[in-house]
């Protein structure tokens, strides 16, 4: 500081109830210091610009007179109050209401958990826990709780959309906020750690300000990397601001505890390898490397995109390939491969992990199917039923309304799919396949409700016109129901994966699709689950 | 290759230098023109020609040529063009692309490898990449930037650019410590990239390093899941002219260094890209985002001779007082008058100041209580403050 002891003031600057970077600037705007909330240095007279930067990018800032031996404390809390302080991406979001109840949200999204058990399979899982919704700075942010250590992904889904995955950081008891925009129809997601200094870490690393994150790492009381309580996300989110700034302490910085303790985790085991990659130790990164594509997908994208880039090095830089071992070198062939699969797909530009795709775990497959055009042309939304009510109310012509329906058809899919009111808040979907069906089949498809989204496989049966056939009752269809054509299944290709789709597919079939169900049970052995899902249907 | 230009008789032997490579593709010899339809040819990913990726290359260079201020000075710059019909009818850009290589296979690798030779042993000097066209991208280090004669086989990637590869190749401690990367590309539709990336090798630079990577060395590119950059016809793509908007002065850092010069570093880039870009696309009506990858050491990118102008917005409360009042703008200090009785020709006022610090003062004439006269208001003209800045006279 430049001022004499006898002048100078003690100024020190908060900014509310958060902690967040601060900055002093003397008049000439050439930086006197920088800290967190509660620094405090001594000023000689003069004016001062103290500031606070924010991470979208804006700032608060205050001119400060300081007079001799005045001190004095500068609160931006009033600034910042002012500023409509958005995250990346705010929005709404249609989702369960704690307790998984529907909420009272608009319908047309649906949010699903998935946790992801290897780089080739993605289950839905129920056990993330949506703990509070609330609406903030004009949009909507969810707390979601994660008991199990594993990574889970949320799911968002709208009706002709293709849905859209996002990484939850959170796990092992840890919680994350989800916040969700709106753009042109389409959502965009983001989801931060809960733990308020981990959000706001984040935050600034998301918005690529890498330097005002590691101030806030560092500063305070106990800086976040070192506080027990943000968990292994916390540690993780630490490791990537230090390695984004090219940081490299001269002791271990515990990278390599993280990967051994957080052994579910992917990106325990990518900034252990990274930051050991970036050291030169290159035998050791590597292993590291397919240890995380064992445990999966990253959930940060910067690890995504650190492993996505060392991976290739490690293939085409010819002095680390040499020290590799050649099971090595074919195992981050084949990763590399695998990885770059979902390169397309992926919002580089998001925090988390962010993939649009039909289906998370084979985004470029999930997009070839035997249909033409694409999976979400053939989405067929059903007329209201509000506007059913609105119309029947102005008919004075016919004693019954006509049920509402719509139907689609393409010779060339070879598919007509007819949506039809079949009574109160029920909606029967018949699909006929046109083309010829060589064994017994169902189509595959994916039901958009009022706030919830189901798979179901219609069985095909062959029909007195020749033409193969099927039909399933949906109940609790509430005002709209888009359906998504996905493929042709043979009912020989079902396996204990399938057996929950297809026990909730045989519950909502209807008629001569019960028979075929019964069919598809004769053919297949005694104990098989897939047998014992329909018959268990069936009784029901 | 020759460059187009070449200032490095004007240093003296061995001082450190910046070295540009700037490559700018909208033309492609094998997809159809813009205004056609897509063909069926998978190979193809599904694209046609460009119109607005030279033009934003060619701004960029002359921006280099003309107002680039490094710490290391400008030696030279590459500049490989291939502009679409319609861009050529801007007479400066159709000059220079008739005087330099197009922007095909084999005059990159050897523009890539040129500018390569020129910066080894030079650690002290700094180098920059622009390049601009069609691509794709598998990290935030890796983006493939498609070249005039893609597509000229099948083997399609070989008539690209792969940017990690040369982003890898240029590491190591002979080779210059500050480094900046632009990659301006569409991205390819992604179920045809990721059912065809495999074909061929995009051209790169030799990987060898493989010690501690001490570089600061960004790379700043457009990001949008499915998206394509967008671009105007004759002004180039948003990313461009977003680009070129932040080295004119919204980049300036909020800081003064200790000479007093304004700067931009490679964060306050950073921020003031992601904000231009957005502001850009959304008067497109759409939406298109910028991401940093590489390496993000700090690093002062450009310092301005003078401290860059930006807009001050005055708003006065009440209402009632904007046709009373007349603005006086001193330095901070209050030493030196920046603007003098200025009417409030609407409220909010704007005027353009260089940044800095300044002292208000604002008076009421004629004296019109409860309204009354400020003196000695501090001003702050510095990026990324909310405005207006409001002055209470009641």
């Amino acid at each position: 500081m430049s001022a004499t002891l006898g002048e100078a003031s003690r100024v020190r600057i908060t900014t509310g109830s958060v902690m967040l970077p601060v900055e002093v600037r003397n008049h000439q705007l050439r930086l006197v210091d920088r800290g967190v909330s509660g620094l405090a240095l001594q000023l000689a007279p003069g004016t001062y610009v103290v500031s606070a930067p924010l991470p979208d990018g804006r700032q608060v800032a205050r001119a400060v007179q300081v007079h001799a031996a005045a001190d004095q404390t500068v609160d931006l809390g009033a600034e910042l109050d002012a500023l409509v302080w958005t995250a990346r991406h705010p929005s709404d979001l249609a989702v369960p209401a704690p307790g998984g109840e529907p909420g009272t949200v608009p319908p047309e999204r649906a949010l699903q958990f998935l946790r992801l058990r290897s780089l080739d399979k993605a289950v839905a899982d129920q056990s993330p826990v949506v703990e509070e919704v609330r609406r903030w700075s004009g949009g909507r942010s969810v707390l979601v709780r994660v008991p199990d250590r594993g990574v889970y992904f949320a799911r968002i889904t709208r009706a002709g959309q293709t849905p859209l995955h996002v990484a939850l950081p959170a796990g092992g008891g840890d919680a994350c906020l989800l916040t969700v925009e709106e753009h042109a129809g389409a959502p965009r997601v983001a989801a931060v750690p809960a733990h308020e200094r981990v959000r706001y870490v984040s935050e600034y690393l998301a918005g690529g300000d890498a330097g005002h994150a590691a101030l806030l790492l560092a500063g305070g009381e106990a800086g976040a990397a070192h506080d027990t309580t943000a968990g292994p996300v916390g540690a993780a989110v630490a490791a990537y601001v230090r390695l984004r700034l090219g940081r490299l302490d001269a002791e271990p910085t515990g990278t390599e505890d993280l990967a051994v303790r957080a052994d579910w985790f992917p990106d325990g085991a990518v900034v252990a390898g990274e930051e050991l990659a970036m050291r030169g130790d290159h035998d050791r990164a590597a292993a590291w490397f397919l240890e995380a594509g064992d445990r999966g997908l990253p959930v940060f994208t910067d690890g995504f995109s650190i492993l996505v880039a060392r991976l290739r090095q490690y293939q085409a830089n010819q002095r680390i390939r040499g020290r590799l071992a050649p099971a090595q070198v074919a195992r981050i062939r084949m990763l590399s491969a695998r990885l770059e699969r979902w390169s397309p797909f992926v919002d580089l530009g998001a925090l988390t992990l962010t993939v649009t795709a039909p289906e998370l775990v084979q985004p470029v497959e999930s997009r070839e199917i035997p249909l033409r055009p694409e999976p979400e042309q053939h989405a067929i939304p059903i007329a209201p039923l509000i506007r059913r009510l609105a119309r029947a109310a102005n008919d004075a012509v016919h004693d019954r309304p006509a049920p509402v329906s719509s139907e689609w058809a393409s010779s060339e899919a070879g598919l007509r799919c007819v949506h039809r009111e079949a009574g109160p808040d029920q909606v029967e979907i018949i699909i006929e396949w046109t083309r010829p069906v060589a064994e017994p089949s169902a189509v595959h498809v994916r039901v958009t409700t009022a706030g919830t989204t189901v798979e179901y496989l219609v069985i095909l049966t062959l029909e007195a016109s020749g033409r193969w056939a099927g039909d399933l009752l949906i109940r609790g269809a509430g005002e709209s129901v888009a359906t998504v054509v996905l493929g042709l299944r043979a009912t020989a290709s079902l396996e204990a994966d399938d057996v929950e789709a297809v026990r909730r597919s045989v519950n909502v079939t209807a008629r001569a699709g019960r028979n075929a169900w019964r069919a598809v049970a004769r053919a297949r052995p005694h104990g098989d689950p897939v047998r014992q899902a329909i018959v268990t249907a069936l009784q029901h | 290759m020759t460059p187009w230009l070449d200032r490095t008789g004007q240093h003296p032997a061995g001082a450190p230098v910046t070295h540009a490579l700037v490559i700018g593709v909208s033309s492609y010899t094998h997809l159809p023109t813009p205004q056609a339809q897509p063909t069926d040819d998978l190979l193809d990913f599904g694209l046609v020609a460009a119109t607005t990726p030279a033009t934003g290359a060619f701004h960029f260079a002359r921006w280099l040529r003309d107002r680039y201020r490094p710490k290391a000075p400008l030696a030279t710059i590459r500049l490989l063009l291939s502009p679409s019909d319609s861009e050529l009818d801007d007479a400066e850009l159709a000059a220079a692309a008739a005087e330099v290589p197009r922007a095909r296979r084999s005059a990159v690798r050897e523009a890539l490898l040129d500018w390569h030779r020129a910066c080894v042993g030079r650690p002290d000097g700094a180098a920059v990449l622009y390049i601009s066209g069609h691509g794709a991208s598998r990290s935030k280090t890796d983006h493939s930037v498609l070249l005039e004669d893609f597509a000229a086989d099948e083997r399609v990637m070989d008539y690209s650019v792969d940017v990690g590869k040369v982003h890898r190749g240029m590491a190591g401690p002979a080779m210059p410590q500050d480094q900046i990367y632009f990659v301006d590309a569409c991205r390819i539709r992604p179920d045809a990239f990721g059912s065809y990336r495999n074909l061929g090798d995009g051209l790169g630079l030799i990987e060898e390093w493989d010690g501690q990577d001490q570089r600061a060395a960004p790379i700043y590119f457009s990001a949008a899941p499915g998206g394509v950059a967008l671009g105007e016809p004759g002004r180039g793509t948003v990313f461009s002219q977003a680009l070129l908007r932040c080295l004119e002065g919204s980049a300036v850092d909020d800081f003064a260094d200790e000479q007093g010069r304004f700067q931009i570093t490679a964060t306050s880039l950073h921020k003031a890209l992601e904000q231009q870009v957005a502001m850009l696309a959304g008067e497109l009506g759409e939406r298109q985002d910028v991401v940093v990858g590489g390496q993000l050491r700090e690093m002062v990118l450009h310092h301005f001779e003078q401290p860059p102008t930006l807009p001050v917005t005055i708003g006065l409360q009440p209402a009632s007082a904007t046709t009373l009042a007349l603005a006086d703008l001193w330095d901070s200090q209050h030493e030196a008058a920046v603007l003098r009785q200025r009417r409030f020709e609407r409220n909010p006022m704007s005027w353009t100041v260089p940044v800095g610090l300044y002292s208000l003062d604002v008076t009421i004439r004629p004296e019109t209580p409860p309204l009354r006269s400020r003196c000695g208001l501090p001003i702050m003209v510095t990026p990324r403050l909310p405005h207006p800045q409001v002055v209470r006279l009641a």
